[in-house]
């Protein structure tokens, strides 16, 4: 166990890297960069000295040095916590990303436990109750969930909840606490509000976890120690959920690994939609600004939240199953 | 009627399931019984019925697509008839049994533990369950358990996993948790069709000695007559769900009066005899589509056309010695009448 914990800990570290490496590549690839960008706008606007700023910020932030040492530059300082300029916002990318990241992190764990909360008690039932008519209307509505557009889902939500709960539209506060202090009276309009995002990210990933605990669990219904387990006289409910569930949560776990980054870049259209204050609708318009360390921080937060993700998944299911660190 | 030392009787049971196919009878009308401390030995096919039978036993029957549709099982329980087939299957007087009073092994011990438990947590659920024990007590009795079926180093072994034992050694850890609350009723399913012919042995041996030490009762389920031979007191032969011959073992292999029974003996091989095996030709019927008549006369040697008309009766041939065939009839009631 000792053992695999180092490995795969080690693992990690060189998938950092090299996803590093990649992403840094990958942004810098388009031709043209955000300062051409801004040359043409300074020029446009008629500036005389458009190419002395532009020159002046080139070499403040060495730009024409060759990528590998640009790199370097930029990866040493992101491990200090210095995760270089934005030229779009012209702010330290820091300052501009914290607050996102808070709501960010609050709508996926809470999307996280939304998923799993109503995914595994309605996947269970699903199973041991197949082909009845309870299973039949949550499958009809887990297809639904499934194929239904999350900006389609958010627009209907939006509506019914401004209709019947009297909520504003859009945001995560209402009107009254938008720019409030923190208070406990704030959190609890934050947590009034979340449930509109919540519902509409979580969905489909919801229908989806279901027909995969649905179609595990049956499988493992059917195999010879569940029965060895009711032939020793344990109640129904223990057969399920100590001798069947565990050996049926593998693709779960394995789902929450990835599950964190899949909601915080998924949500980005809900985010645009709902205009929630999250990082997603900033990576969109960085990446389509060419603002490549803005971009590349997002990129690498994602991938890091990815890596530690898979780390927690291998590291639970080498809890649950005992048979992955046997060699 | 009932004899003292009685434990289970099976009268008339019936067991079906509804597939797509239709309705199909695995078991078809069986009655037999069993005393305490007995070995009787269930022998047949793939597909005649015998798995589910061992199965009905302990109102394991798959649900919802398999029932108990008729007849009854009664268990003696320290001489008061249960009628176990009135019990609900999942509820709690059924589970009071299951476990303690009758226990069960499979056939495969790859698959028959759970592998994500210890073969210790394993065994220490059924006496935490059953016995009331807590857990210090229940997992030094799991270690004699362990010990009695002769798994090495029981005391280090029962903290490990399934997937860390041979299937020898599993099959002996399935049968210490089987007999951990001492049974008066095994039902062991093909316990020794997965391993190869030493372990074989050994387990038969191991079981044969651990029955002796409780005085416990075991409904012995394989396809192989030869085992059948080596354990059972008593052997009851199945054919698509009915039982066709029932006898001491000595009749059987001494005396076999079904076609089919002698069929299953002449394709025993046996050292020194230089005919060939015998095969019997065909295949066990679907249970959906089971012919009019004898279940077993499209494979019948010895057919007539009564057999293809009209289901057998049941002939007592002597003592505890029955058989399911219109030939018998023909041959000796007939005649003497």
């Amino acid at each position: 166990m000792y053992v695999y914990f180092v490995r795969r800990l080690g693992y990690m570290v060189i998938t950092l890297a090299i996803i590093s490496v990649l992403g840094f590549i990958i942004i810098n690839l388009p031709p043209g960069t955000y300062l051409d960008r801004y040359m043409a706008e300074l020029q446009a606007q008629g500036s005389e000295s458009a190419q002395e700023i532009v020159k002046t910020l080139e070499q403040r932030y060495r730009l024409n040095d060759p990528v590998f040492l640009q790199y370097t530059r930029w990866i040493s300082g992101f491990v200090r916590g210095d995760f270089g300029l934005s030229f779009m916002y012209n702010m330290p990318v820091n300052q501009l990303i914290w607050g996102r990241i808070g709501y960010t992190v609050v709508i996926a764990l809470a999307t996280l436990i939304f998923v799993y909360a109503v995914s595994i008690p309605i996947g269970i039932y699903s199973a041991v109750n197949k082909y009845t008519i309870g299973d039949n209307v949550v499958t009809l509505f887990g297809f639904l969930g499934l194929s239904m557009p999350d900006f389609l889902l958010a627009l209907i939500l939006m509506v019914f909840a401004a209709t019947f709960f009297d909520q504003p539209v859009g945001g995560l506060f209402s009107p009254a606490f938008r720019d409030a202090p923190w208070s406990l009276a704030r959190v609890w309009d934050l947590l009034s509000n979340l449930w509109i995002p919540v519902v509409v990210i979580g969905t489909a990933q919801t229908a989806t976890l279901i027909r995969v605990l649905r179609g595990n669990l049956s499988d493992v219904l059917n195999l010879q120690y569940v029965q060895t387990a009711r032939s020793k006289g344990l109640s129904e409910r223990i057969v399920i959920y100590k001798h069947a569930v565990r050996n049926a949560v593998h693709p779960l776990i394995m789902q929450l690994g990835m599950g964190l980054p899949h909601i915080i870049s998924s949500s980005t259209v809900v985010a645009i939609v709902l205009s929630l204050p999250t990082m997603g609708p900033v990576y969109f318009r960085a990446l389509r600004a060419q603002d490549m360390f803005l971009a590349g921080t997002f990129l690498m937060l994602m991938a890091i939240l990815l890596v530690i993700g898979n780390f927690l998944a291998d590291i639970l299911l080498a809890i649950v199953d005992p048979r992955i660190t046997y060699e | 009627m009932t004899e003292p030392n009685r434990l289970v009787e099976v009268n008339d049971l019936e067991v079906v399931f509804d597939t797509v196919e239709g309705r199909t009878h695995a078991v078809n009308g069986v009655s037999f019984s069993m005393d305490a401390g007995e070995t009787v030995g269930i022998v047949g096919e793939s597909g005649c019925g015998k798995s589910v039978m061992s199965l009905a036993m302990l109102q394991l029957v798959p649900r919802p697509h398999g029932k108990i549709a008729r007849g009854s099982i009664i268990y003696y329980q320290r001489g008061k008839a249960v009628e176990i087939t009135k019990l609900n299957p999942t509820g709690k007087a059924m589970r009071a049994l299951r476990g303690n009073e009758m226990a069960m092994i499979f056939q495969e011990p790859m698959t028959s533990l759970n592998p994500v438990y210890t073969i210790g947590e394993q065994i220490m659920e059924v006496l935490r369950l059953h016995q009331k024990m807590d857990n210090t007590r229940a997992k030094q009795r799991a270690i004699e358990m362990l010990e009695k079926v002769g798994v090495p180093d029981a005391a280090q072994r029962v903290e490990e996993y399934p997937h860390q034992f041979s299937g020898g050694m599993r099959q002996r850890a399935m049968i210490a948790m089987a007999l951990s609350c001492t049974p008066n009723l095994l039902v062991a399913d093909e316990p020794t069709t997965a391993l190869d012919v030493t372990i074989e042995a050994q387990i038969l041996e191991l079981l044969a000695e651990l029955q002796r030490d409780i005085n416990m009762a075991v409904l012995f389920i394989s396809h192989d007559l030869k085992v059948i031979g080596e354990i059972a007191d008593r052997v009851i032969v199945m054919y698509a769900g009915w039982v066709v011959e029932e006898a001491m073992r000595e009749d059987i292999f001494q005396n076999p009066q079904h076609p089919y029974t002698r069929s299953l003996l002449a394709a025993i091989p046996r050292i020194g005899r230089r005919e060939r095996l015998v095969s019997i030709p065909g295949r066990v019927p679907s249970l959906s589509q089971l012919p009019p008549g004898c279940f077993f006369a499209p494979r019948c040697p010895a057919a007539t056309d009564q057999c293809r008309r009209e289901e057998p009766q049941v002939f007592t041939v002597n003592q505890g010695h029955t058989v399911k065939c219109w030939n018998y009839w023909d041959k000796e009631v007939q005649k003497t009448s």
